[in-house]
């Protein structure tokens, strides 16, 4: 999976395939399933959730 | 699913399957409340001998007006033919000791359930279990005879308003509380006693609520709570306090950088009819959250109240961390007397 950042889509787009391209940024964390850097508690399952909790995951 | 895992398992969802290794003749009636999908005793004869509390919940019956009827001619005649009792009948001719797994529909006035079923065999030879779980609810399609569908609780017990029996929408009965029963408990128990018995009652609480909520994500998302977002999740354990009466719950996760996760419950019934204290005393909403939150986890969390109204705060505020973590905020929570930013320090501390 090409590696993307939030903070410059710009450079990350130029890397892509031209149908990838035409996707917004949005569109591209959606389809390939991107991890933002620090895990959003709200989106994460809760079993998840708390073993991040115990694992210091969101420090 | 084995026997180990279903111990494990208990309060958490799981289909049933490998019927031979469930041995639910051995469980009690408070194991099969703990479990998601419905589970039903029958007889040889059909004759309904236990029903769990999911069961009742998904059909919308009440165990009470259930237990000794006749579960293909009186509660599920949509269950009366070859494809459903024919298998019974069938297994329990066999004597057969492994199980059994079909697809059904279920046939209620509020609309038809898709099912998996599983048919398991009993320590007693006469009598068989049966575990049904829910896989998707639909509309009820208008040629379904009406003289099949599954019985309404109003069928059981006709008139029982007059006998000031209460129930809600979905046939489970009611009991208006007020809020001085609290009162009246506390003055019945010494504060250490309070702490205990409050404690693990509201724990059992809170397990059996889960089914609640669960059935209802089951019923009106076709997921499971462990499969949502955790905000999702969360919601739904808010709707339910709302509902109840509770009051309104609020949920902060920003306190994850320091392992807990914060709950704030506004105008709290308990704590309102408890009146002024020195300490947190709402020990049936901790052992409820501790409860809930460890079956969403599908792992143990452990739950204290930071700060309480009977204490003077507008609010009471409940900290959540998980298990390993258990002995950290036992001491955070004694060093912050109520203080959050003094407790999260001491958490952060502690990482």
């Amino acid at each position: 999976m090409t590696q993307v950042s939030r903070d410059e889509p710009s450079a990350t787009l130029r890397g892509l395939r031209d149908d990838e391209r035409q996707m917004t940024v949005e569109a591209y964390f959606e389809r390939f399933s991107w991890q933002p850097r620090s895990p959003d508690p709200r989106r994460m399952t809760p079993e998840q959730f708390f073993v991040a909790l115990d694992d210091a995951a969101f420090d | 699913m084995t026997l180990a895992a279903f111990e494990a398992n208990s309060s958490t969802y799981a289909p049933p399957s490998s019927g031979a290794g469930l041995r639910l003749h051995d469980r009690s009636d408070e194991e099969l409340d703990g479990l998601s999908f419905g589970v039903i005793c029958l007889a040889r004869d059909g004759v309904i001998r236990r029903y769990n509390l999911a069961e009742a919940r998904f059909a919308r019956l009440d165990r009470a007006q259930v237990l000794g009827r006749h579960f293909f001619q009186e509660i599920a005649p949509c269950t009366a033919t070859p494809g459903f009792q024919g298998k019974v009948d069938a297994f329990l001719a066999a004597g057969s000791r492994s199980s059994e797994r079909f697809e059904y529909v279920f046939h209620f006035r509020f609309g038809a359930q898709l099912v998996d079923v599983e048919l398991v065999s009993s320590a007693n030879p006469d009598e068989i279990y049966i575990c049904i779980n829910r896989r998707k609810s639909s509309p009820l399609s208008e040629d379904v005879p009406s003289e099949i569908l599954a019985a309404a609780q109003s069928d059981l017990a006709p008139n029982e308003t007059e006998l000031g029996v209460l129930r809600d929408e979905d046939g489970r009965r009611r009991v208006r509380l007020s809020p001085i029963v609290f009162e009246a408990l506390a003055h019945a128990l010494d504060d250490e006693h309070w702490a205990t018995v409050c404690d693990g009652w509201g724990f059992s609480w809170g397990r059996l609520a889960t089914v609640d909520i669960e059935t209802e994500v089951i019923l009106s998302l076709d997921s499971l709570l462990r499969d949502l977002p955790m905000s999702t999740a969360v919601d739904t354990v808010v709707r339910y306090l709302r509902r109840e009466g509770w009051g309104q719950l609020t949920v902060d996760f920003a306190p994850a950088r320091q392992g807990l996760m914060v709950l704030e419950l506004e105008r709290n019934a308990l704590a309102e009819a408890l009146g002024a204290a020195t300490a947190p005393r709402c020990h049936l909403l901790s052992g409820f959250f501790r409860a809930i939150f460890s079956h969403l986890a599908g792992r143990r969390v452990q739950v204290g109240e930071v700060s309480c109204r009977t204490q003077g705060a507008d609010r009471c505020t409940f900290a959540v961390a998980g298990a390993r973590r258990a002995d950290q905020l036992a001491a955070a929570l004694a060093e912050a007397s109520g203080d959050m930013a003094v407790l999260l320090a001491s958490m952060g501390r502690a990482r």
